[in-house]
């Protein structure tokens, strides 16, 4: 065991450190990326963050990335939430795109696609949840019928992340109505321009648009917009759902300074030498140490090139459910003033924000019931659930 | 960064692993539950076999090994529901004579720690509930602004009504003084070593409980078969052993990191130490009950083993403090800037 940092490391954490301390837009928070403005400032940012080069410091350098291991990338994500620098919003391109592109993409779909995502000129979202497909994501209807040179797509995407605002959606389409549920379905990136595609936002929870319902009404997509081969999508969408095997888990930074934030409520509201508040702020404490604790193991085992395979679920479980008592632990010290959002500067509006997130956390990404389903069945080796 | 234990951690684990299952099986603590005394049979296997000398200097006959050494083997120690008073003479009374005994002292203990011959107890509190106090040669006490090594000329023992049949408990009164002082609690070093290695050392064990008690659910609701299937296979059953597994896969991280903080001496071990303990009494907390609820009806009778896990897992869980009083302490001895 040995949990020190290498010369290089420590080099890299103070050279990002560095670069954020002089570029994180500080005087002036952004507005949320729920809006037109807010997003167009937050896709300024993604481009101001790659012509830096730290855009996809995880890409192989051969794509023009710094090849950074986990260590690197876990210790890019803490000094990023340490500097509380903006939501990032072309995740969806730089961490699922590019890999499913690296993976399956022929080498023209890799120079027409890859540079543009690295530069964030191009921001993507996901089209693979339905109304009638969630949990179980083979159950997509979205047909796409194949027309002379072109797909013809008709159908519906939910829960599309900043969907109103992205340039381009990777989605899973059926193909072969005939085939069984996994057979059949296509990976077919579509230009959010292409006519026949239209992005309605959805309003959350805390009243900002964050994701979109994205229709597609007889929409023709050229066959060059294929990934993989046409019917073997669900291999491909694999690739996209385990393309984050290799990064690091959602940071425990986050948490911690989140208990700050709390810890500050506490002393504002002249509460926290109370035994009771400070209990509630220990155990927030004591399980946010454990996350991090959890989380250096897992990083661990990935730059050892272990696959931490099921383990996945056991960090979901742990990451949602302590985002989820951080939000109730803030309620709770807010007290009756939490009744009102009127409260003054834009630190309420981000709790608001975040606590509506943390809402979300058990659900996006796989259910906590999905996750524990997985965790009891191919951890623990208990009998499946009969199947319908 | 190297967060796993080495090749030769993970050989004495298995070593440990075989020689507890195979010298204190179940049938052994049904033995002690029904009246057998506590024997040094089997801590005398394990001083053969190198154990009870893991954290004794190689100079006074032991393997010179250190608090994180002794982790895994603490895990194991737990899944056996081991009687042995493994955390009290190794991995407390060993490293703080080791270092800060006077070389009288060390001579006088050390290798009979390592050979077996010396057990010891450790007085928490007033004594009233010292556990293996009536079979020990000798015991760690914290008395006025000192922490004391009490040979048996010096205490007296008088065995008390123990939940836990096979961790027998006693009423011991020492006799301190100038001459049995050890260090001071003063000492910053010397209470981190107490505190950090009594709260690794318990949080390893009770993570070990809970694995134990998590294994023997999954066995049995794989087996109990209700409705036409086993009850493993029904969502309100398997999603409770998910929750058990999460809280222990979340609790020995913070334990093993705290044994390494511990044995690099690094900042902040005694808080990190507290944080083990926490959380791995409320993983055992929650695998005590769930796997009670698990087992039904025959996880309620003395007939069933699961008891002899259920009741070490309560006593441990108030050793060296419950998880609400470690959170006081946690707040009131330091502040937040310091914490985060």
């Amino acid at each position: 065991m040995d949990l020190s940092f290498t010369a290089e490391q420590q080099a890299f954490r103070d050279e990002v450190r560095s670069w954020l301390a002089d570029n994180v837009p500080h005087a002036e928070r952004l507005p949320s990326p729920g809006t037109a403005d807010g997003f167009a400032a937050h896709a300024a940012w993604e481009r101001a963050l790659s012509a830096a080069g730290y855009g996809g410091i995880a890409w192989p350098e051969e794509f023009g990335g710094r090849g950074a291991d986990v260590v690197l990338q876990a210790i890019f994500e803490e000094e990023y939430l340490r500097a509380g620098a903006p939501e990032r919003v072309n995740i969806v391109g730089q961490k699922l795109m590019a890999p499913t592109l690296w993976a399956h993409g022929s080498q023209e779909q890799k120079r027409r696609w890859l540079p543009r995502i690295l530069s964030s000129e191009d921001i993507w979202s996901q089209g693979f949840s339905e109304p009638e497909a969630g949990s179980d994501l083979a159950a997509i209807r979205t047909r796409a019928e194949l027309v002379d040179e072109h797909y013809v797509v008709n159908g519906q995407k939910i829960w599309t992340s900043y969907g109103a605002f992205a340039d381009w959606i990777f989605a899973l389409v059926r193909t072969d109505p005939q085939a069984e549920r996994h057979a059949g379905i296509t990976f077919l990136a579509v230009d959010m321009k292409t006519a026949g595609v239209e992005a309605r936002s959805i309003v959350q929870l805390d009243g900002h648009a964050g994701f979109a319902e994205v229709f597609f009404t007889d929409a023709k997509v050229p066959v060059e917009n294929v990934i993989g081969e046409p019917n073997d999508g669900w291999r491909v969408a694999m690739t996209t759902l385990g393309a984050e095997r290799d990064s690091p888990p959602r940071s425990a930074t986050r948490y911690l300074r989140d208990l700050k934030t709390l810890i500050e409520i506490a002393k504002l509201r002249g509460i926290d030498g109370e035994p009771t508040v400070r209990d509630e702020l220990a155990r927030l404490y004591v399980q946010a140490k454990c996350y991090a604790h959890a989380t250096m193991r897992v990083i661990s085992r990935i730059s050892k090139g272990d696959d931490i395979g099921v383990d996945a679920s056991v960090m979901k479980l742990q990451w949602s459910e302590l985002e989820r008592t951080v939000f109730e632990t803030g309620l709770d010290l807010l007290g009756s003033r939490a009744a009102s959002l009127d409260a003054p500067g834009d630190e309420a509006e981000e709790f608001w924000h975040n606590y509506w997130y943390a809402r979300a956390a058990t659900i996006y990404a796989g259910t906590s019931e999905i996750q524990r389903n997985i965790v009891s069945e191919r951890l623990l080796g208990l009998p499946r659930e009969p199947r319908p | 960064m190297n967060f796993d234990f080495d090749d030769t951690q993970y050989a004495l684990r298995d070593m440990a692993r075989d020689l507890f299952t195979k010298e204190s099986p179940a049938s052994r603590l049904r033995e002690m539950w029904e009246g057998k005394p506590f024997d040094r049979r089997v801590w005398k296997t394990m001083a053969e076999a190198g154990i009870c000398g893991l954290t004794v200097p190689e100079e006074f006959g032991g393997a010179g090994g250190t608090i994180l050494d002794l982790t895994l083997v603490y895990e194991e120690a737990g899944r056996a529901c081991l009687p042995e008073p493994l955390l009290e003479t190794t991995g407390i009374a060993a490293p703080l004579i080791a270092r800060f005994g006077s070389d009288v002292l060390k001579e006088r203990w050390l290798p009979a720690i390592a050979s077996g011959d010396a057990i010891a107890g450790i007085q928490e509190g007033d004594g009233s509930h010292v556990a293996g106090g009536a079979e020990a040669d000798f015991i760690v006490a914290g008395r006025d602004d000192a922490i004391h090594i009490v040979d048996s000329g010096g205490f007296r023992a008088s065995p008390v009504a123990s939940l836990d049949q096979a961790r027998p408990v006693a009423r011991v009164e020492c006799d301190t003084g100038f001459e049995t002082r050890l260090v001071s609690t003063g000492d910053h070093d010397a209470l981190t070593l107490f505190w950090g290695a009594a709260f690794t050392g318990a949080a390893s064990i009770l993570n070990g409980l809970a694995m134990q008690m998590r294994d023997m659910s999954v066995a049995y609701v794989t087996d109990r078969k209700q409705f036409g299937r086993p009850v493993g296979s029904f969502q309100a059953v398997k999603h409770k052993l998910a929750s058990m597994h999460v809280a222990i896969e979340s609790a020995r991280p913070a334990a093993w990191y705290a044994a390494y903080a511990l044995t690099e001496s690094r900042d902040g071990a005694t808080v990190d130490s507290a944080v083990a303990k926490i959380a791995a009494n409320d993983a055992e907390a929650l695998c005590n009950s769930e796997a009670l609820q698990c087992h039904g009806g025959i996880g309620f009778t003395w007939e069933h083993d699961l008891h002899f896990w259920l009741k070490r897992g309560m006593a441990l869980r108030g050793s060296f403090g419950t998880s609400a009083e470690l959170r006081r302490n946690l707040t009131r001895v330091h502040d937040w800037d310091e914490l985060l």
